[in-house]
């Protein structure tokens, strides 16, 4: 008698575990406005990447470009090109050509572009 | 059967009961412990909307230097969009004072004014690209007596100044080539978007020498009665760049002056506010210090609707 008490114990616990995480997971999920920039959806990510790309290209500010972009992923050379491949389908080619250029300078490690470079 | 007196008889059914519930309970506290303290559910592929308080400020800078850069209100207001936060303009402002607090003077402080100021006009305000319709602009300048001659020296260019204006001028344009803040109108108790949307001309222009400042542009900008405006975009272009600074940002000296330190050998053009007149070619002057040696000098600009 007393095992049976015991085994519908741990029964009911389990049974309300599987439900407390149902309603933490799925009925009542903490609230999704907490995200860092690397968890961005990737068509964010490339309109983000494009800001940055704009910006170096007025400013010409190689290092404050790294910066930003390194919030949204440490890979930054793999995140332009990704960006760069969503450009080229979904965006104008002035757009896909201002990520191409941000992407030849980090590849370059150059830094600095030479000033006729600076608009495509 | 004896009983001690108080004990309630229990059945075996009902303590079963009890323990179900108790479990049960006991299960759902644990699973939400868990679901949401130690392993909460992880998003991935987030909306802009989504994102954290120091990533929505973050993308806002980044929404008001990509404008700046590229002019176009139209994105930014679609940009600005996707954080959906209760109304973006309060949000751009309450961020814009947070950093003018923090940092003072920053091109980003200056990127989100320059935006906010376009958003409540609903125009675009950086016309930095637009090159002058006819060299008529700089002309009607000159005719009004005040573009100098590029090579002047300093003497000539009072001496100038003295033919051109009347004795009752003369005294004011002596002390501001000196000293210019002591021209500079009182301050304003405010100002409004209206009066900073005004097309200014250009009132004054004189070549400031001092060597504790050198190289540097001078603006000083004030309304009809000759108040003081903070806030006002000036425009400034060159070669290959740009900017865009405002009035205010030095209280202390005026709320109606900004100031911008020109490089040796560049040209700049700037536009004042809503203005469709440049003044061109502002680049460093060539003075002479007390003992003779020559340094550069800046311009001292007055602008009035």
């Amino acid at each position: 008698m007393e095992n049976r008490r015991y085994i519908g114990f741990a029964i009911t616990i389990g049974a309300g575990l599987i439900l407390g995480l149902i309603m933490g997971w799925s009925v009542f999920p903490r609230k999704a406005s907490e995200m860092p920039l690397k968890e961005l959806r990737m068509d964010y990510k490339t309109d983000y990447v494009l800001m940055v790309a704009t910006i170096y290209k007025d400013d010409m500010d190689y290092d404050a470009a790294v910066v930003r972009l390194s919030l949204l992923d440490e890979d930054i050379e793999q995140l332009l090109i990704d960006a760069s491949q969503i450009a080229s389908m979904e965006y104008s080619v002035m757009d896909s050509q201002t990520i191409n250029l941000l992407l030849q300078v980090v590849k370059n490690h150059a830094g600095i572009l030479p000033i006729e470079g600076r608009y495509l | 059967m004896i009983r001690e007196s108080g004990d309630r008889p229990q059945t075996p059914s009902k303590q079963g009961y009890y323990y179900l519930i108790s479990g049960l309970v006991f299960g759902v506290i644990l699973g939400l412990i868990f679901s949401l303290g130690f392993a909460p559910l992880r998003y991935t592929d987030a909306d802009v909307a989504m994102l954290d308080e120091s990533s929505k400020k973050e993308y806002r800078i980044l929404v008001a230097m990509t404008y700046i850069a590229e002019n176009d209100l139209g994105r930014a207001k679609e940009r600005l969009h996707l954080l959906e936060g209760d109304n973006d303009m309060i949000d751009l402002q309450t961020q814009a004072a947070q950093m003018k607090g923090d940092n003072g003077l920053t091109v980003e402080w200056q990127a989100m004014e320059q935006l906010l100021f376009d958003l409540s006009n609903g125009s675009i305000g950086n016309p930095v690209d637009v090159e002058p319709e006819s060299e008529d602009e700089t002309e009607t300048v000159e005719e009004e007596g005040i573009l100098l001659p590029d090579a002047m020296p300093t003497e000539a260019v009072a001496m100038a100044e003295e033919e051109q204006n009347s004795p009752a001028e003369k005294e004011e344009s002596l002390e501001s080539t000196a000293v210019p803040k002591e021209t500079i109108p009182p301050k304003p108790t405010s100002t409004t978007a209206a009066a900073i949307n005004k097309p200014f001309q250009l009132e004054e222009r004189l070549i400031f020498c001092d060597q504790t400042q050198p190289q540097l542009l001078q603006v000083v900008v004030v309304d009809e009665e000759g108040i003081s405006l903070p806030g006002v975009p000036i425009h400034i272009s060159w070669a290959g760049g740009s900017e865009t600074f405002f009035t205010g940002l030095y209280g202390e000296v005026d709320d109606g002056y900004a100031d911008f330190e020109m490089q040796e050998g560049v040209a700049y053009r700037i536009q004042v506010g809503k203005s469709d007149t440049f003044v061109d070619n502002l680049s460093p002057k060539e003075c002479q210090a007390e003992d003779g040696s020559a340094f550069l000098g800046g311009w001292w600009l007055a602008f009035r609707p």
